[in-house]
């Protein structure tokens, strides 16, 4: 039906840079013809007196509801001309565009104004010929003592300790009664908690209470705690309660050894398990020396290409990234809003970016490419392409796919253009 | 002579009525049950400003109505046709 309307005249202004101002003109038979529709349309809906449904003659449907119709038809035809406009004009809206001044007599032209604001054409001369230092540094052995030090602190085995009072790295099962509104008819109950001394999982005053006592051994404190728990550091008020040393457990650390390496899967010997985590934490230096390089080439490219985001695009990345839920305090959502602003700035000038140069290259996915991507998921997953297929489509991740191959794509192609050290 | 809106009651405005009006120019009202094809022709005139060629009138009875072991009848009515002369015409939807 759109191809055989008579064609609507749009005037395009440039308010701002990425404002559009378009006067759009609907010539007076389109509407005409879009109320004999509407009216069309509702006379098979409605019911009236001495009247078959669907038989209701056009002449009283008009008298009846013609406000109403004639609403209906000038929406539709604001809708319609609008989307044609945009088609027309090769417009890319990013906010919701406001219609203004619309002018309409019945019998003549439908003449209004729309106002938006189009994602912005951003120009970018050079994409190459930049020096980008990729800091990646080889793994350290302390590195690697680390993470077995974690290992073995995972899997130490705990130890019942009777004769001495914890120290740091102890963990003690104690069970807390407090005393202040406690009555003699009505006695507070106990409650119990599992802490790890020297670990912060309590309140330092109620550790060094405890730090006082072995297994088994219970006393009434006074302790002072915060007036407000959010904030430790402040004012403090006197707490009486009664503290129960049920269980007192020390960690016994098995030896760093080959059996231990076994212990832990399918390792042959502790030279095996140290090169594997020497492996892994490769694997994420590298990757981190990766994030570094893109960050540092899209960052040239934007220095040296300068261009602004439009607020309205931040605003609506930020609307998408923190929705609004319901009991938020507006202030402070809008001064967290403000915060992250910078941080919503640059990654959306980063995806216009890469957007950018996947359009000018022509880089995104083939169809090929995307299938071979896919082979490699079901392959490795150990599961029929179709499922893999299937479940992607499901969870929305075919697009994320698509994205994630251009910006490799897109990447590596300004890896190529740039020096990389 | 009696008031021409004490003559002409309502129009009629049904499916049927909307044809006639289409193909015969013909208009079709709810009359006083008392009044004459005379008045009804003259009352017309009046009110819409138009010239009638013609007027046919008919007479329904009310319906006979049982409630229970009571009768009764449903008020009847009359209804004309007027018919105007070539180009002239009636707006009878207004205040539909």
């Amino acid at each position: 039906m759109a191809t055989e309307a008579p064609e609507l005249t749009v005037n395009v202004e440039k308010p701002g840079a990425w404002a559009r101002r378009l006067t759009i003109t609907v010539p007076a038979d389109r509407i005409a013809r879009e109320k004999k529709d509407a009216v069309q349309r509702l006379s098979k809906r409605v019911k009236l007196p001495g009247f078959r449904q669907g038989h209701v003659p056009s002449a009283v449907m008009e008298r009846k509801f013609g406000p109403a119709i004639e609403q209906e038809a000038v929406e539709k035809v604001i809708n319609d001309a609008y989307r044609e406009a945009l088609e027309s004009e090769g417009l890319q809206p990013i906010s919701q565009a406001s219609v203004e001044n619309v002018n309409y007599e019945p019998g003549s032209d439908l003449k209004f104004d729309v106002e938006l604001e189009v994602r912005p054409e951003i120009e970018l001369e050079r994409i190459g010929g930049f020096t980008v230092l990729r800091e990646q540094s080889p793994v350290a052995d302390q590195q690697v003592d680390e993470v077995l030090q974690r290992l073995r602190d995972e899997n130490a085995a705990w130890r019942t300790k009777e004769d001495s009072t914890p120290v740091a790295g102890d963990m003690a099962t104690v069970e807390i009664t407090p005393l202040d509104d406690a009555t003699e008819a009505e006695p507070s109950k106990p409650r119990r908690y599992e802490i790890v001394i020297g670990e912060g999982q309590a309140l330092q005053a109620v550790e060094d209470a405890i730090i006082t006592l072995k297994m088994g051994e219970s006393a009434e404190f006074e302790v002072d705690l915060p007036e407000n728990p959010e904030e430790p550091a402040g004012p403090t008020k006197p707490h009486r309660m009664h503290i129960n040393v049920v269980e007192l457990k020390t960690p016994e650390y098995a030896p760093l050894d080959d059996e231990f390496a076994k212990s832990l899967g399918d390792f042959d010997s502790l030279a095996v398990l140290r090169e594997r985590i020497a492996e892994d934490l490769g694997r994420e230096t590298e990757k981190e020396a990766e994030r570094g390089v893109r960050m540092q080439i899209v960052q040239q490219i934007i220095d040296a290409n300068p261009f602004e985001v439009p607020q309205s695009m931040v605003r609506g990345y930020l609307d998408q990234m923190m929705p609004t839920r319901e009991g938020a305090d507006p202030a402070k959502l809008e001064e967290l809003r403000m915060q992250m602003w910078p941080m919503a700035e640059t990654a959306l000038k980063r995806s216009m970016v890469v957007d950018r140069i996947a359009e000018m290259e022509a880089l995104r996915p083939t169809a090929a490419e995307m299938d071979a991507r896919i082979d490699d998921m079901a392959e490795r997953m150990g599961r029929p392409r179709g499922e893999v297929i299937a479940q992607l489509r499901k969870a929305g991740r075919l697009v994320e796919l698509e994205q994630e191959i251009t910006e490799e794509k897109v990447f590596d192609y300004l890896k190529s253009l740039s020096d990389i050290q | 002579m009696r008031d021409v809106r004490e003559v002409i009651i309502r129009p009629v405005v049904t499916e049927a009525s909307a044809m006639l009006q289409e193909e015969r120019q013909t208009y079709t009202f709810i009359v006083a049950k008392d009044s004459n094809k005379i008045e009804i022709r003259h009352a017309v005139q009046e009110l819409f400003g138009v010239t009638v060629a013609g007027v046919r009138t008919a007479n329904y009875p009310g319906k006979v109505r049982r409630v229970g072991r009571s009768t009764g009848r449903k008020s009847g009515y009359k209804k004309a046709l007027v018919k105007l002369v070539e180009g002239d015409s009636i707006d009878v939807y207004e205040g539909v």
